[in-house]
């Protein structure tokens, strides 16, 4: 079954075809989620969330992207939902603050180390969501500058600029990681 | 300097065993709601056609028993109807009959 086959079965509310989503997609999901959420509970209520909404919010997909992107873009939806219910306001806070510094920093360090996946956890995690977000598709799960444009629904040029600020950001935190430790 | 961070070093998680059981569980749940919802809006249909039924039948006995009178007899029932009524009659017959007559006199 190709991808317009699949769409056309969703519309009709088949289980199976929603269950072959499943397979593809879950994985990747949850793992945004996860990204975004920070919270691995929360992140798997999600997907279930995600999932449970597909049938009725497939008819809203016109599929001018790939199937995949608009999976990301209502995962991003209902984790920047969810974080503004639960009523994260440092996420906020958080993202404020570091605009602030690396709007007056710049991109004054150079990557030069190997980082272990641990510190890089650390690192990330220190992000606010919607850049953690962003850098996770776009390093992690290659997903193509078009499409990420269409998941946060910017303007590319605002997007790089964004990808940029927070590649920035990440390394100022590594290196900060590394000399604390 | 790289361009992109590595993060195959940080772990992928997959979705709990479950988790696609509790998904159909909670659409089959939705779908019966829906299917539940039909007899509720079949049982609404029926009472508004009954009351609809209820209240055309009240006018129809209210109008045979004469509270309600049909619009012809409202406009017709006072001076407008005598004086419409009066047109054609004898009266002006007669007339017509003296202009004949003067006509043939002439």
């Amino acid at each position: 079954m190709n991808e317009t086959d699949i769409v056309q079965e969703l519309k009709k509310s088949n289980l199976a075809a929603l269950e072959t989503v499943w397979n593809e997609n879950s994985k990747k999901i949850l793992n945004l989620a996860f990204r975004i959420l920070s919270d691995r509970d929360a992140a798997e209520d999600a997907l279930m969330d995600i999932f449970v909404s597909i049938p009725k919010a497939i008819h809203r997909f016109r599929e001018e992207s790939s199937l995949s992107t608009w999976l990301y873009r209502l995962t991003v939806n209902e984790c920047l939902m969810r974080i503004r219910k639960s009523k994260r306001r440092d996420e906020i806070e958080k993202m404020r603050a570091w605009e602030i510094e690396t709007l007056s920093m710049g991109n004054a360090f150079e990557e030069t180390e190997m980082f272990d996946g641990e510190l890089l956890e650390r690192a990330l995690s220190e992000l606010p969501a919607l850049q953690r977000s962003m850098l996770w598709l776009k390093d992690a799960e290659g997903i193509d500058i078009r499409s990420l444009a269409r998941i946060f629904e910017m303007p590319e040029g605002t997007l790089k600029s964004h990808l940029s600020r927070t590649r920035a950001k990440l390394r100022t935190q590594l290196h900060k990681e590394v000399y604390c430790a | 300097m790289p361009e992109t961070f590595d993060f195959s070093k940080l772990p992928q998680l997959s979705p709990r065993n479950d988790s696609w059981e509790k998904v159909k569980t909670r659409l089959t749940e939705q779908n019966q709601r829906k299917v539940l919802h039909f007899p509720k809006f079949s049982a609404f249909t029926a009472m508004a056609a009954s009351l609809f039924l209820m209240s055309g039948a009240f006018l129809l006995e209210l109008h045979s028993s004469g509270q309600i009178k049909p619009v012809t007899e409202m406009i017709f029932d006072d001076e407008v109807f005598s004086w419409y009524s009066e047109l054609g009659s004898e009266k002006v017959n007669d007339d017509f009959d003296e202009f004949l007559t003067i006509y043939l006199e002439e």
